[in-house]
């Protein structure tokens, strides 16, 4: 089971710190390293979820299971939280909006819901925003201790797809395969189209991912793999979630070009990515593939497959 | 003596008058003048780096003619949100280089919307801007042509008018 870092304590740079004030007054004492989710809509109590069940905050500055004397969100609360987690610049965070998140300094990432504004069939934005759910990242170092050899084989990083279902941790053990191969030597590139791996921030990643690593963010995939690939000359290319067709096209490319790929894909185990069509094909490409679930803790390694 | 002084020091005084008359219509011509150019480069800012708003006002912070207005901004940004930041600064601003009514509620108008919507938006918002700041200093500009002579002058006058009064 993966134990948090502390960092999502921090008031300055942590999640706390975007946080409407008159919700940051009753945090103080609540301990949030086991947390997993912050959820605020508009409306309704402020509620911090754990493992074991999601807890609401009271003004008497504690957790309680049940929603009494809970702090509620306000409009005007929302709006501060949306004014500190875009740091007073929508237009910068445009894209991401419309995506449906915004990634904040500590790599946690909020998630947005309102009303769709959407052109020629494509959202443009998201305005009238009336919840938010902040998703916590954890940088759990050593989570990919145990299959880094098997992934390395003679010095050469083999082609690694991990399956796991959401919140199983396949992030979190990209971005430690990712630091792990950077302080071995290898060059690694991560194309991390949703600002997960790396939740880049002012153009430094919050995470450590080595002295090696170079990150395209913000970018389809596809394409941030073929840029990486020319660019910054590889010996590995990391990608987050990959399913579309012009993806698989992209990892067909990087590998044939000499270049290992690290990717993740959705799914519960092998049997159900090889029911999909598009993902069998992509499922054989890869040496070794890696099957994680939550059954012990996020992060609990359930299969490794090696494909002869 | 103590005539004489007393004339020097009166006189000193009225001509201090007619020059720092002349020394506000000059700060507001200067700071209009700076602000206008830094409305370029906030709008270049925004548009083709999509920077973060205190991260421009940082890089924007270095002008002595703005009297620390984008200092102020980026410092208060983060606590007190980019209204409440930009009104203080600009309230702070508006006293130390003498601006009038209009030329404060221009700049005060665009905090209101500055960093609230889409790049197109914010550009709109800081042109819209930019034109009433530029003709405020076509205004200022013309203004200190056609006074700051007249009150020094006038200062310098009434200086010595002072002191033949007393001899």
């Amino acid at each position: 089971m993966y134990i948090a870092t502390n960092e999502t304590q921090s008031g300055r740079t942590g999640a706390v710190n975007v946080l409407p004030s008159a919700v940051r007054r009753y945090m103080n004492g609540i301990n949030l390293e086991e947390a997993t989710e912050l959820r605020l809509i508009t409306g309704k109590p402020f509620i911090i979820r754990y493992p074991d069940g999601d807890y609401y905050l009271t003004k008497r500055s504690v957790l309680s299971a049940a929603p009494v004397n809970t702090v509620n969100i306000t409009p005007g609360m929302m709006n501060e939280l949306l004014e500190r987690i875009t740091k007073s610049s929508l237009y910068s965070v445009k894209d991401e909006i419309s995506s449906g998140y915004i990634t904040i300094e500590g790599g946690h990432r909020a998630g947005v819901a309102g009303t769709a504004v959407t052109e020629n069939g494509e959202v443009e934005f998201i305005r009238n925003i009336s919840a938010v759910n902040i998703r916590l990242a954890n940088e759990v170092i050593g989570a990919a201790e145990g299959i880094m050899s098997r992934i390395i084989s003679d010095g050469t990083v083999k082609n690694t797809l991990i399956i796991s279902p959401p919140g199983a941790g396949k992030t979190t053990m990209l971005r430690d395969m990712t630091r792990s191969l950077s302080y071995m030597g290898y060059a690694v590139a991560v194309a991390d189209e949703r600002c997960e791996i790396a939740a880049m921030c002012g153009g430094k990643s919050s995470f450590d991912l080595g002295n090696l690593t170079a990150v395209t963010d913000n970018c389809p995939k596809d394409r941030a793999m073929i840029m990486l690939l020319r660019s910054m000359s590889p010996d590995v290319i990391v990608t987050d979630e990959i399913g579309t067709s012009s993806d698989i096209d992209a990892v067909e490319k990087i590998m044939n070009s000499g270049v290992a790929v690290i990717a993740s894909v959705h799914g519960r185990d092998t049997a159900q990515i090889m029911r999909r069509k598009d993902m069998s094909e992509l499922a054989g490409m890869f040496d070794v593939e890696i099957v994680l679930s939550k059954r012990c803790g996020a992060g609990t390694v359930e299969e490794i497959r090696e494909n002869v | 003596m103590f005539k004489m002084t007393g004339a020097l020091l009166i006189a000193s005084a009225v001509v201090w008058f007619g020059f720092a008359a002349a020394d506000r219509l000059r700060r507001r011509r200067d700071f209009l003048t700076a602000f206008g150019t830094s409305l370029t480069v906030l709008e270049t800012e925004i548009e083709f780096g999509r920077y973060e708003l205190k991260r421009i006002f940082e890089k924007l912070d270095g002008s002595g003619r703005l009297f620390g207005f984008y200092g102020i901004c980026a410092s208060e940004i983060e606590d007190k949100g980019i209204k409440k930041a930009w009104s203080g600064a600009a309230k702070k601003a508006a006293d130390a280089a003498c601006l009038n009514t209009q030329d404060k509620e221009a700049i005060l108008a665009l905090g209101h919307e500055l960093g609230m919507s889409d790049v197109s938006g914010q550009k709109k918002t800081i042109e819209r801007c930019a034109a009433l700041i530029a003709q405020g200093a076509q205004n200022a500009e013309s203004e200190y042509a056609r006074l700051a002579k007249v009150y020094r002058s006038c200062g310098i006058l009434a200086g010595a008018f002072v002191v033949l009064m007393f001899i």
